[in-house]
């Protein structure tokens, strides 16, 4: 039986709230914890199903293919007979759309099996897990399903939050809600960014809550059922008969309105859900790409064969980079450090990615930021974010711009290329891309 | 001869300073602020030195005592029960200070400058009238009184314009003066300033010249100034006795004091401007710039620290980094990694998280 893998990977239009980290190229291939977060993604895939997965088809909509297609070379360096292919959507055809567009392409059997999942997902991905699951219930549908109340607590958990936690009602409100009877896998009810309609549910113990994780396996059937979803959204257009809105929709579907809505009166498809209670988080905001930085730090083996003078509080991850330099610094936790770095004596770095390229002087102290490729620092300066576990914890509501944009306070960005001066300091400030920094800034969004 | 050093009160604008030590005795250039002019006035040929004081704490007595031995002079307190303005001291100090008939020395005690004694009262003796005031050349006139001289008789004082809104002059008093003992007569036992109420009635009789100050001169009273001062007595120093400054590798720009007791890491990046008091510790890495750090504190490896006074005992942690005039009291702890801008903290506090702001850390 044949496996496809969709992985959807969005375009120029998508991951804003990821700036000014996704000026310099998609979202998906920022480097974190030394590789973009699609390739975690691929490792998990062949880790897991190698033997299973007939290709993986990268979905998106950038008006350039070629970053994608260079990262497909890349990817197929590593795994030569792995087939994996970039597809690229005419228009945003919203998050079903490019899967009915693409339908022939992906169903080439009519066995054929789809494993779907968001390219910003951050989690185990317990791919193998799921794929039983959904066999032995006999799916057709399977939703990954996540514990609100565990997902608030690991997530906050990561970020050692001490403090408050946002209460799941709240955590529901941002995401797909899934009802489930709690004997079965069965969902009896799906609702998009629920405001009231499913307390109901909550009171009641027969039944759990979960939200929609942005991993599914579909069967052929979902073809048919966008298919009525399509003619259905078509129908309802011509009556409100707006030429403008059918211009610009009629091709967007999406999975959560147009079918996981209708799907529990569906009586012929099988639909169910998978639960996990392991962490689960979306790459959305720079501050939450040092939160996926510390995950799979965590969850990664750590290389950590520097020399005997530089100290290593783990996780930390060096990749190809010399620190022969860099007697009596000071590196970690949750340090990730690319290629090609150099790193001077008596450095601090906590809590930070170092792309590649970059260098760092002597005495330097580096907190709660994100270095990218070649930047360069020099000696004695601070560059420090004061992001803290409380406002980790409420960047888990995806949605609260005025959120983000406190959170971009939080936390330093330097840009590609930028270059600080000796003895500059730099507290939570965003750099853009080749700026040379002489000055102080505090609280500065450098253009 | 004879001289008068103002102290006043509780130095409550050197604070946290001198809530552990009275601000004569606060180190500058690493000698006690008033060692400075008693120095100064024993060079003079001064024997007899009253302290105009408000209260007189009992570490200052014990010191003191020891300089009047060091330098061969007397020290006397003179405690003012009530606060008397600038001038009632000297009349409490009568006694002393009408001993005899050569004039006397009155200085504020915040001020630091290459002290003229010797000139002053050359100058006082050789233009015969009752005071001499020491005057300094300011940038910005309109923020002080203004001397305007008489246009015939050079150096005698015609008259005092208070914060002048046209150009008058650009000399101010300097704070340092020479008063023959009859001066004293003028005044009344009761809070006066000498400013203000004396010094008119002198330029009133034509019997008040004033003395330009060479060089530099400061009011160290607050820390701001304390710093500036600080700069400008280490300048004036590497040019009159560059022997007693640091020239050691670690030094960077100059205008560095370093006492011998000292330890300062080699690969340490000190200057300019900066004083090491005894056994301060400078660790692996660290950059000092245009800070006094006094007995005993430390700053660890990898630290920055600019503006910064760093009090007794304190200690700047790892990777810290203080600026904007950050002063730490007696036994201060900044943590590791902390970044502290322009706080006054007071005695055994520790800091463990950033400090933005100006702020008083109680």
């Amino acid at each position: 039986m044949a496996l496809k893998v969709l992985i959807l990977v969005g375009g120029e239009t998508t991951g804003t709230r990821f700036r000014p980290l996704s000026m310099e190229g998609p979202k998906l291939l920022f480097p974190i914890c030394g590789k973009p977060l699609i390739t975690h993604i691929i490792d998990s895939l062949v880790e897991q199903l190698s033997d299973e997965i007939s290709e993986i088809l990268l979905i998106g909509f950038f008006k350039d293919s070629s970053v994608f297609q260079n990262y497909i070379k890349q990817v197929n360096s590593v795994y030569p007979k792995l087939k994996i292919k970039y597809l690229t959507e005419p228009k945003p055809l919203g998050t079903a759309g490019g899967l009915y567009h693409f339908r022939e392409e992906i169903f080439t059997s009519q066995d054929c099996k789809l494993l779907m999942i968001h390219g910003d997902v951050i989690c185990d991905y317990p791919f193998k897990k799921m794929l039983e699951s959904y066999d032995k219930e006999k799916s057709n549908i399977t939703l990954f399903g996540l514990d609100p109340v565990t997902f608030t607590k690991k997530s906050s958990a990561l970020s050692n939050a001490s403090g408050e936690v946002p209460d799941d009602e709240f955590i529901l409100q941002n995401y797909g809600a899934i009802v489930a009877k709690r004997s079965t896998s069965d969902i009896i009810h799906y609702v998009e960014k629920p405001s009231s309609t499913i307390s109901m549910f909550r009171q009641d113990t027969k039944y759990r809550i979960l939200l929609n994780g942005g991993i599914y396996i579909f069967d052929r059937s979902i073809v048919d059922l966008l298919q009525e979803a399509k003619i259905k959204k078509e129908t309802s257009n011509q009556l409100v008969d707006d030429v403008d809105l059918e211009d610009s929709k009629s091709n967007v579907l999406s999975l959560e309105l147009d079918v996981f809505k209708t799907l529990p009166q569906v009586p012929e498809t099988k639909f169910t859900v998978y639960q996990s209670d392991d962490f689960w988080y979306q790459l959305k905001s720079p501050v939450s790409a040092l939160l996926a930085n510390n995950f799979f730090l965590a969850k990664g083996a750590c290389n950590t064969s520097v020399s005997t003078t530089v100290e290593i509080l783990k996780p930390v991850q060096i990749l190809d980079s010399d620190l022969s330099q860099a007697g009596s610094s000071k590196i970690g936790p949750n340090v990730s450090i690319g290629k090609n770095v150099t790193i001077g004596s008596g450095v601090r770095l906590a809590n930070c990615i170092i792309a590649d390229d970059v260098s760092i002087g002597d005495n330097t102290i580096i907190k709660n930021a994100i270095v990218s490729s070649g930047a360069k620092i020099g000696k004695w300066c601070r560059i420090e974010g004061t992001i803290t576990s409380q406002t980790l914890a409420e960047n888990a509501n995806p949605n609260a711009s005025e959120g983000y944009l406190k959170l971009l306070n939080n936390i330093v960005i330097l840009c590609q290329g930028t270059v600080v001066k000796s003895q500059v300091f730099v507290y939570n400030s965003v750099v853009l891309p080749h700026k040379e920094l002489k000055n102080d800034i505090k609280y500065e969004i450098i253009m | 001869m004879k001289g008068l050093i103002l102290v006043g009160g509780y130095g409550t604008r050197l604070r946290p300073l001198t809530l552990t030590l009275p601000k004569p005795l606060v180190e500058f250039g690493n000698r006690p602020m008033i060692l400075h002019q008693i120095e100064a006035l024993a060079a003079a040929g001064v024997t007899d030195i009253v302290l105009a004081v408000n209260y007189r704490p009992e570490v200052m007595v014990s010191t003191l005592k020891k300089y009047e031995e060091e330098y061969g002079v007397s020290i006397t307190f003179s405690v003012e029960e009530e606060p008397l303005g600038t001038a009632g001291p000297l009349k409490l100090a009568e006694k002393i200070l009408k001993k005899d008939d050569s004039p006397f020395f009155v200085l504020n005690s915040d001020v630091i400058c290459d002290y003229p004694f010797q000139e002053l009262a050359d100058f006082h003796k050789a233009h015969g009238a009752a005071g001499t005031i020491v005057a300094t050349k300011v940038d910005e006139p309109s923020k002080y009184g203004v001397i305007v001289h008489d246009r015939d008789t050079a150096n005698l004082i015609d008259r005092f314009v208070e914060k002048p809104v046209e150009f008058v002059g650009n000399r101010i008093n300097a704070g340092l003066y020479i008063l023959n003992p009859s001066v004293i007569d003028l005044i009344d036992m009761k809070p006066t300033s000498i400013e203000k109420e004396t010094f008119p009635l002198l330029v009133e009789q034509k019997q008040l010249y004033s003395f330009d100050l060479e060089g530099y001169w400061m009011d160290v009273g607050q820390p701001k100034d304390f710093l500036s001062g600080t700069c400008l007595y280490l300048t004036s120093l590497s040019k009159k006795s560059p022997e007693k400054l640091c020239n050691e590798k670690f030094v960077h720009g100059g205008n560095v004091l370093i006492d011998p007791t000292a330890k300062i890491h080699p690969s340490a990046l000190i200057g300019p401007n900066v004083t090491i008091g005894p056994n301060v510790v400078v660790g692996e890495g660290a950059r000092i710039q245009r800070s006094v750090l006094l007995a005993n504190s430390e700053v660890k490896d990898h630290a920055w620290v600019k503006s910064t006074i760093v009090g007794w005992n304190s200690r700047i942690g790892k990777w810290a980094r203080t600026e904007g005039v950050t002063v730490l009291g007696d036994d201060v702890e900044v943590k590791n990694e902390i970044y502290v801008n322009g706080a006054k903290v007071l005695p055994h506090k520790s800091i463990s998280a950033n400090v933005e702001h100006e702020a008083i850390i109680m």
